[in-house]
């Protein structure tokens, strides 16, 4: 990474003639933006918005919005290291904002001031790179827990229950993620699922190798799976509701009791971001209760704000699983950027792999 | 008569082993073509029942599916994707296909210093990895300050599109008598005029056939596409590839089966072209 920053500075300065030659083209393509007034760029995730709000935001501010996607972290940060620029909102995840803070990309935009803010719930202010929402707005969060069919198993709540039932015959599978299950082998050792202490991952190692024979696979593709009855029961994304809700009696979805990890993106805005104003009204915007409950609704995730909590439907906003209470917000758990410590949990998860 | 006999075992085996070939290349995307007539709006692979809704929305007519509550609108984000497509692939294929047909002309007809290396030089965006090549465009955009966005996806395709170009057409000069154009320029015909009315005309075919190869190319790029668009430049791939994390609607798959439509009547259009004889 480092060699690509410098790459680009030093092309920079040998490139002013090549700027020169470029200089028609650019200005070609250059008018087209700064023609238009007023504009905000958003790069997020795909179908990571409600198109609605953006509708809203426009008719009330005048402001027209663009909306670019991309499909990682990793690949966003590598886009814009290399010197992409234009965008003006970026949504990263919890550990991705502290990378970028620690690269210096992010605008303080302390929108911790703004009105409406005490209304974000503390438990979602968990960057560790800001602590008060100086820089960020929380932006929605969602649990990975079990998915699972009902004929098949009348009732689950926990990872203990989930990892007996190929002791009766029935089928169960895990994400195809190294953090996500090393996380479970930590939880179920009640170790912190960021941890870099390598007597904890023995431990989180033999776990997950005592269960490998019993896992029948690793996938993203578990819905379908759960759905059609070949497995029992899958760790999955909280997305799966949507899912659940098109089929309550077939499918449910649980926050184990033992405790899950939670992922969180959060609204930033990037230093080099051309309409920092037009951002701030944004964040703004996004952050009155009744826009952000339109966009929960639509994306049937985890609301980080309790005015806009309120204002969901009650078979939402009552469910344990989309709006857990106090005691199951605290037994869930955010990964962070582990630096060197990563090489530990690849051995763990090298090993796990190749288990037969 | 052993030979015969081995044929006659050979053939019902080969045969078998060409349907199954096929088969094996065809049976995906036939899968995306049913299933674009699924009406489950959050799961493609879990089957409904039979729709065109799909296609509906996509033509902007009004289905039930908007009223489906676990169905994301995106319509029109999608169309905006396909219409930066086809924008960036009509205005990269026009420019590749100039500059690789007069290329092309060129290194046949005339000889000059360094001609080898600078043949090889026109083969290397081919084969250099899409990732690296994204990557060095990027730096270099952002280097010599080309805002990102369309042009510079023109751009970015065209360094590798010219060297497709290049290729067909060159394909098509080496099969051609150099003789006739001698003999057009004693008939009295400038450079030009032999260009345009004997040289042209008979590579035409490779040019057009050329020209459609980079036009679906242009298209179907995402490594490299990825990296040089910018604000508002999403094309249809890069936008697909953003729907990974929420899941693919069947409308995607409305949308692969129309482009996959156009993609056989502009690839027959090419193979055509290409293997036209000029008369």
């Amino acid at each position: 990474m480092k060699g690509l920053i410098s790459a680009v500075t030093s092309s920079k300065r040998l490139s002013k003639t090549a700027a020169l030659a470029c200089l028609g083209l650019s200005g070609l393509a250059l008018s087209s933006t700064t023609l238009a007034e007023q504009t905000l760029n958003l790069y997020n995730w795909g179908d990571y918005i409600n198109p609605e709000v953006i509708e809203r935001f426009t008719a009330e501010t005048g402001i027209k919005v663009t909306l670019d996607t991309y499909s990682s972290n990793e690949e966003m940060l590598a886009k814009l290291q290399a010197g992409a620029t234009g965008y003006d909102i970026i949504f990263p995840s919890v550990h991705m904002q502290d990378v970028m803070t620690s690269l210096n990309m992010l605008e303080k935009t302390n929108i911790n001031k703004a009105p409406g803010f005490e209304n974000i719930l503390k438990d979602h202010l968990i960057a560790e790179s800001d602590p008060k929402g100086e820089y960020c707005l929380p932006y929605a969060w969602g649990s990975v827990g079990i998915v699972y069919n009902k004929k098949l198993v009348p009732e689950l709540n926990s990872w203990q229950e989930f990892f007996a039932l190929p002791s009766q015959g029935k089928k169960i599978t895990l994400l195809d993620d190294m953090r996500e299950d090393i996380g479970i082998g930590l939880i179920m050792n009640g170790k912190n699922v960021n941890s870099t202490d390598s007597q904890d991952l023995k431990a989180a190692q033999q776990f997950l190798l005592d269960q490998k024979p019993n896992i029948s696979a690793l996938t993203y593709d578990t819905i379908p799976m759960v759905q059609s009855g070949d497995i029992a029961a899958g760790h999955y994304y909280v997305g799966a509701m949507m899912y659940v809700n098109e089929d309550p009696d077939t499918l449910a979805y649980v926050i184990p009791k033992e405790g899950a990890t939670m992922y969180q993106e959060d609204m930033c805005v990037l230093k080099s971001a051309p309409n920092k104003s037009n951002a701030r009204k944004f964040m703004e915007f996004f952050l009155q209760p009744e826009i952000s409950a339109m966009n929960t609704i639509q994306q049937t995730n985890g609301s980080v704000n309790k005015a806009a909590i309120s204002l969901l439907p009650a078979a939402m906003r009552d469910n344990p699983n989309m709006n857990p209470p106090v005691e199951t917000m605290e037994k869930l758990q955010v990964f962070k950027d582990l630096g060197k410590g990563i090489k530990l949990y690849d051995r763990v998860w090298t090993k796990f792999r190749t288990a037969s | 008569m052993t030979t015969a006999f081995l044929r006659k075992l050979f053939n019902p085996l080969l045969s078998g082993y060409g349907a199954l070939f096929m088969l094996f290349l065809y049976a995906p995307v036939i899968l995306v073509v049913v299933y674009s007539f699924n009406s489950n709006p959050v799961n493609l692979m879990i089957w409904d029942h039979f729709t065109f809704d799909w296609y509906i929305n996509l033509f902007g007519g009004d289905t039930p599916l908007k009223d489906d509550i676990s169905y994301v609108d995106s319509t029109d984000q999608l169309l905006a994707a396909l219409g930066t497509s086809l924008t960036v692939a009509a205005l990269a294929t026009i420019t590749a296909t100039v500059l690789g047909t007069s290329t092309a002309v060129a290194m046949a007809r005339y000889r000059f210093r360094m001609q080898g290396f600078y043949r090889l030089l026109l083969f290397v965006p081919m084969v250099m990895p899409d990732i690296v090549l994204g990557i060095a465009l990027l730096i270099f955009f952002v280097g010599a300050g080309i805002h990102l966005g369309v042009i510079s996806i023109v751009i970015g395709h065209c360094t590798f599109l010219t060297s497709y170009v290049f290729i067909v057409v060159s394909a098509r000069l080496a099969g051609m008598n150099p003789l006739i154009e001698s003999a057009s320029a004693d008939l009295g015909a400038n450079e030009w005029q032999t260009f345009r009315r004997v040289t042209l005309p008979l590579i035409l075919p490779g040019v057009i056939g050329g020209a459609l190869l980079s036009f679906i190319i242009s298209m179907d790029d995402l490594v490299i596409t990825y990296f040089i668009s910018g604000v508002d430049s999403t094309t249809l791939p890069v936008f697909i590839m953003g729907l990974i994390r929420r899941g693919i609607k069947p409308e995607i798959n409305a949308i692969a089966t129309l482009m996959l439509v156009f993609s056989i009547v502009i690839a027959s259009a090419g193979i055509y072209f290409k293997s036209r004889n000029a008369d």
